[in-house]
């Protein structure tokens, strides 16, 4: 497949999807997704949003093929998503971790690395690499069973990077992670959308999905009800904000003045707070460069060099 | 290109194959089993007629008996943990084909049913032994503890190595049985009786083919209703000489469900070994062939139930 051709064409598309759930006598039950019509372009940051029970997951099953529609149709890659070959090309995490219990975390991956295409050498070097980035190398050993929630979410994520996916589908990302594996994680999604990769997520923390997807839809029951870019969709109307260091009080006076001169409206003044997450990130580094040997897991490395392929380019400004 | 899918069927089904010997009830009825089997020829006080034949008929309906809880169990439960636990969505999102996914499932509880069947074996034998000589060797009223020792190494192994305990254990009850038997064999003037053995093998095929019952239903049906169509399956198909059998000459509508039922008569031949006797391989191979054919047409209306399945 020549690049050009990948680029144009979408690499999911929904059209009035319908999923409806039925009890075993095939009455129905739930209808959960009621008409959804969704593209995801090569290369975006898709954010899938909506309160519990709004479709989410099930929309995610049915790109994934994990679920059947009830009527409407879906391509991945223009393939349906019956067909084992899209597979191939798609890393999926799911939003519960599951895990085999007994598997450490090197054997979870060397299991689902032998369900893909790849020699034992290649294997091998991308479940250390990926061992390395999730920064799991000092629990290795331990069975996942015994893992804290976070951590196997990261197994779950190493996981779904095994093929080095074009199209990652991440339901639920973040949750169950401290604020640094949240902000690696998102590091990891901007990472891999620079090098030309699609990723589609779903999440209830709106400011994770603030601060990396480009396109985001809001489903309530089943259907969508906010679709577009998310600059767009958020940007406040009729407002500005400037901000500038600390002055004095004089100063300050003269160019709140100079304003309501020049436009006739009394400007709000505040003063910014750092974000929570920087302020928790600052204290953390410190602690770990005083802790010797921690628990659970610690930072993690730079992105893995198997997935590190692809031109670095900026996403549009 | 056809190598994937079959590396793909040897790590499903290993996996498939661990998730049930893990679960501990596998364990304890397997423990429970040999150390019955091995026991109970010390319980038949009055023996009548030949020297071991009701020890030995007790064995294998030991096997038959906790190897169809063991079957039935295992493969109602192999399928609906994994789509339950989220497991199996994990995988298929993989290039896993759900045809071999299900496949692999089936694999595993084979494995599963031939390690149990093994242990079964070998207990068997230690049974004919202590039936045959236990007036002479006093010593040998220790052998029901052989399992037992087993799960003593285990504990041992599993301190020293950290390994899991019910894996372990596992082998090494095999383990211990197989070194025990070995010795034995050699050293008794009786030997290793292998005229009883096709008598075991046959009763692992009976396991397989409900192991591809279970895991046929479990497709459609949860758990509890899986293992009640499973154990009315398994009663129908021990009377099912009688119940509809003896109609097939005269009437149609007694020929479908003697058609459709697995016929389990066919796997018990205790009787074969009566007064010395054995069963020829020939038989054994025509069971087996029965077997797989019968479990080939249930495995091929599960993968198609599968198939359509949705997969939480
Ligand atoms: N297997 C099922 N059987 C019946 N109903 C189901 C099933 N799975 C999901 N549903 C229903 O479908 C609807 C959508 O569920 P879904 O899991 O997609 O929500 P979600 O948006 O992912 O929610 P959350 O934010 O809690 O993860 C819910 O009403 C749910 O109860
Ligand atoms: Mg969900």
């Amino acid at each position: 497949m020549t690049e050009s051709a990948s680029t144009t064409r979408p690499v999911v598309v929904a059209h009035d999807l319908h999923k409806t759930f039925k009890d075993f006598w095939r009455r129905p039950k739930v209808h959960a997704l009621k008409g959804v019509d969704l593209e995801v372009q090569p290369g975006e940051i898709f954010g899938l949003l909506g309160p519990n029970g709004a479709g989410k997951s099930t929309l995610i099953k049915l790109l994934l093929g994990l679920l059947r529609p009830s009527s409407g149709d879906i391509r991945i890659f223009d393939q349906s998503p019956s067909d084992v070959r899209s597979k191939e090309r798609i890393g999926y995490l799911p939003e519960e971790t599951t895990l085999y219990r007994y598997l450490t975390a090197r054997e979870t991956l060397s299991f689902y690395a032998r369900l893909f295409d790849l020699d034992a050498a290649a294997r091998r070097e991308r479940v250390d690499q990926l061992i390395e980035m999730i920064g799991l190398a000092r629990a290795e050993t331990r069975v996942v069973g015994e893992y804290s929630k976070g951590m196997g979410r990261r197994i779950g994520l190493a996981q779904a990077l095994l093929n080095d996916p074009e199209l990652l589908i991440l339901d639920e990302p973040t949750s169950g992670l401290d604020p640094a594996g949240r902000r690696q994680i998102k590091d990891l999604i901007q990472a891999l959308a620079r090098r030309g990769r699609t990723v589609v997520l779903s999440s209830h923390l709106l400011a994770d999905v603030e601060d990396i997807c480009d396109r985001i839809a809001i489903l309530f029951s089943g259907r969508v009800y906010a679709l577009g870019r998310t600059r767009d969709l958020l940007e406040a109307e009729h407002r500005t904000r400037i901000t500038f260091p600390e002055v004095t009080e004089e100063a300050m006076r003269t160019v709140l003045a100079a304003i309501q001169t020049a436009s006739g409206v009394e400007p709000d003044v505040d003063r910014p707070t750092v974000p929570l997450e920087h302020f928790f990130l600052d204290v953390i580094e410190s602690a770990q460069q005083s802790e010797r040997d921690p628990t659970g897991a610690t930072s993690g490395g730079e992105l893995a060099p198997f997935l590190d392929r692809g031109s670095d380019h900026d996403p549009d400004p | 290109m056809h190598r994937l899918p079959v590396r793909q069927l040897i790590a499903l089904s290993g996996i498939a194959c661990l998730e049930v010997i893990r679960q501990p009830i596998t364990l304890l009825l397997m423990v429970t089993c040999t150390v019955l089997t091995i026991l109970n020829p010390m319980l038949v006080i009055y023996p009548f007629g030949e020297v071991g034949k009701l020890p030995r008929d007790s064995a294998l309906a030991f096997q038959l008996g906790f190897g169809l809880l063991v079957a039935a169990y295992g493969a109602c439960t192999t399928l609906s943990r994994e789509v339950e636990s989220g497991t199996a969505s994990a995988v298929l999102s993989k290039p896993v084909s759900r045809e071999n996914f299900f496949f692999s499932k089936f694999l595993g509880m084979v494995a599963v049913i031939v390690i149990y069947s093994l242990c079964s074996i070998l207990a068997t034998q230690l049974n004919q032994m202590i039936s045959h000589e236990l007036r002479d060797h006093a010593l040998l009223a220790l052998l029901p503890l052989t399992p037992v020792a087993g799960l003593l190494a285990a504990a041992v192994i599993n301190y020293t190595t950290r390994r899991p305990f019910v894996t372990v254990a596992f082998a090494s009850v095999l383990v211990c049985l197989a070194l025990t038997t070995g010795a034995l064999a050699y050293g008794m003037h009786g030997g290793f009786q292998w005229r009883i053995v096709p008598a075991n093998v046959l009763i692992t095929f009976a396991l397989i083919v409900l192991a591809a019952i279970a895991i046929t239903l479990s497709t459609r049906l949860r758990t509890a209703p899986t293992i009640m169509i499973c154990s009315a399956v398994l009663v129908l198909g021990l009377v099912s000489d009688f119940l509809f059998g003896r109609f097939t000459d005269e009437n149609w509508w007694g020929t479908i469900p003697y058609m459709l039922l697995p016929n389990w008569q066919h796997f018990w031949v205790t009787d074969g070994l009566t007064g010395g006797g054995s069963v020829p391989w020939t038989y054994v191979l025509n069971a087996g062939g029965y077997a797989v054919l019968y479990a080939a047409g249930v495995l091929a209306i599960g993968t198609l139930c599968f198939r359509w399945t949705d997969v939480q």
